[in-house]
């Protein structure tokens, strides 16, 4: 089932991991390439599309995104930029960029997986290795040893 | 979300994007997370990764095979097709084409769109450096720098370099010239009275003036007098640097157009330059350097490309790959972003290298000259007279 608005723009529900419905434009949607093929599969017929990976916390904000950037081909370059860099600022930490990060592979929207990328490797540019380990939970398994002849070998990177 | 399967997914398309200084410092994070950013092949990948820069040509420079001129093609960035071949400018006041003897170099890289073109031999005269606009075809020449030096001075060799200074929006040339400043009027090498004299050209302000910025005993050794490498806003030479009496060492110089300060980097061995031949090569990240190795007796030759992560910082050199067994390579020429690597040939002319794969590839150009620059290229309608863009549609390409 598909329901048209007044512009006669094609409107798609997509469904979260934990329930909720979201009610957009098709061509909003189709940002995402995962539910363009969807669509051209034909398996929104059930009346919505079941996104099993994506919480609805994450997903209003991939919808967010993908609004912004289906309305804006003709607007200026920068002003999107602009957007962008405040849309991740809002985004605030780590886990929640990474939240959206495995969203935007899942739905693979290009665009956003690059800005979120990118977020996350400024973040981190300036970080320790244990302040790395600990925001992504990542096993120290190096021997002390083994842990003090990497650390030899690639000294300048922390001086 | 565990931490596995982060970074299993996603985790290398995050890691790409650090800068090189990140990359080695999180090798001491876990055993998979250094395994990964040691691998050459992960660290080509993410020295060539630039998202900012969408380059949309290489223009290659070489003399046309009939008319002996100097001409330019552009070839497509992707697919390496011919798009367009012309002749390379020759604005009155730059007279290189009546003097077919002379070579005639773009100077560094293609910088924001603009090219600065060089004859060697005429750097120091009026018109002997041009800055040009290939998507307008305007040109402008750069004045002579004029200046008022000691007495019993006299100059040795000049380099130039061209970059962009992207924090005053400011295309600018460097000069380096060493001086001699001796009162006995000895050329003594040991001799303090060596020096560097750095000379800045602003297009902005359209005049050069000398800046304070020198390393004492340093000697640019260029084999080209313009050649080096630019990306945006730093350029590089060869030199020889003075580490003790009669101890000579091979070093990297960098000359950066923001903070217009000049620094020295001990090449990874000593002497690199003296007896191979040497290139470099700007990547995103960092400068490559390519050395070619010869065994004349068993007539083979290798080309080391080695990459310095850190400008300063002798320790950050990495040997990346050895490109081997094809005898009929000359020099190396610059790098894809494919990681693929253009070199000439004395018969063939053109071709590419995959350093990983070694796979080889022809290029199509009409010349047969061993005398190819090649420079990734994009272009701008930034004006040479004063600095305001206009949009960037590209006026080079359609007819």
């Amino acid at each position: 089932m598909s329901i048209t608005t007044e512009n006669n723009e094609k409107m798609i529900t997509l469904m979260s991991s934990d329930g909720e419905e979201f009610v957009v434009e098709e061509a909003v949607a189709a940002q995402s390439q995962t539910i363009k093929h969807l669509i051209e599969d034909g398996c929104s017929t059930e009346g919505s599309i079941p996104l099993p990976n994506v919480t609805g916390r994450v997903l209003s904000e991939v919808i967010q995104y993908c609004k912004k950037h289906s309305s804006s081909d003709d607007k200026e370059e920068k002003e999107l930029e602009a957007w962008d860099a405040e849309f991740v600022k809002a985004a605030d930490d780590h886990v929640a960029l990474t939240d959206l990060m495995m969203a935007a592979n899942f739905l693979d929207i290009k665009g956003l997986l690059d800005l979120v990328a990118q977020t996350l490797a400024n973040m981190i540019t300036g970080k320790s290795p244990e302040e790395v380990r600990r925001m992504w939970n990542i096993k120290n398994d190096f021997t002390p040893e083994e842990a003090e002849k990497v650390r030899k070998e690639n000294q300048w990177a922390f001086e | 979300m565990s931490g596995k399967d982060f970074l299993e997914e996603l985790v290398l398309d995050i890691l790409l994007r650090l800068p090189m200084k990140a990359i080695v410092r999180f090798r001491c994070v876990s055993k998979s997370w250094g395994t990964l950013l040691s691998s050459p092949d992960f660290v080509y990948k993410s020295l060539l990764f630039d998202e900012e820069n969408k380059y949309s040509h290489f223009m290659v420079k070489y003399r046309d095979v009939n008319t002996r001129n100097f001409v330019f093609s552009l070839l497509s960035h992707d697919t390496l097709d011919l798009v367009v071949t012309k002749d390379l400018p020759n604005p009155p006041g730059f007279d290189y084409a009546h003097n077919r003897g002379l070579d005639l170099q773009i100077v560094g890289s293609c910088c924001n769109g603009l090219i600065c073109l060089g004859s060697s031999e005429h750097i120091n005269e009026e018109g002997g450096i041009v800055l040009w606009n290939p998507a307008t075809s305007e040109t402008k020449v750069v004045p002579k720098l004029e200046v008022t030096r000691p007495p019993r001075t006299w100059d040795e060799n000049n380099y130039l370099g061209f970059g962009f200074d992207d924090k005053t929006n400011d295309y600018k040339i460097v000069k380096v010239t060493g001086l001699w400043c001796n009162p006995v009027g000895s050329r003594d090498y040991e001799n303090p009275a060596y020096k560097n004299e750095v000379a800045l050209y602003s297009m902005k302000n359209g005049s050069w003036k000398i800046i304070d910025a020198t390393i004492p005993f340093l000697r640019l050794t260029c084999e080209s007098r313009l050649c080096c490498t630019g990306s945006g806003n730093i350029v590089y030479w060869e030199a020889y640097s003075r580490e003790g009496h009669h101890v000579y060492k091979n070093a990297i110089v960098c000359f950066d157009m923001g903070s217009e300060e000049l620094k020295a980097t001990p090449t990874p061995e000593d002497h690199m330059f003296s007896w191979q031949m040497c290139s470099l090569f700007s990547l995103h990240k960092s400068l490559a350097m390519i050395v070619l190795r010869e065994d004349k007796q068993r007539m083979q030759k290798s080309f080391e490309i080695w990459a310095l992560f850190e400008a300063g910082v002798k320790d950050s050199w990495t040997k990346l790959f050895t490109v081997a067994g094809f005898p009929e390579l000359e020099g190396p020429l610059g790098f894809q972003s494919n990681g693929d690597i253009f070199f000439e040939t004395g018969i063939e002319g053109l071709l590419t290298i995959n350093p990983l794969t070694q796979a080889r590839r022809d290029v199509q150009v009409v010349g047969k000259d061993c005398n190819f620059q090649i420079v990734p290229y994009k272009a701008t309608q930034v004006s040479l007279q004063e600095e305001t863009e206009v949009g960037s549609e590209n006026a080079l390409i359609s007819p």
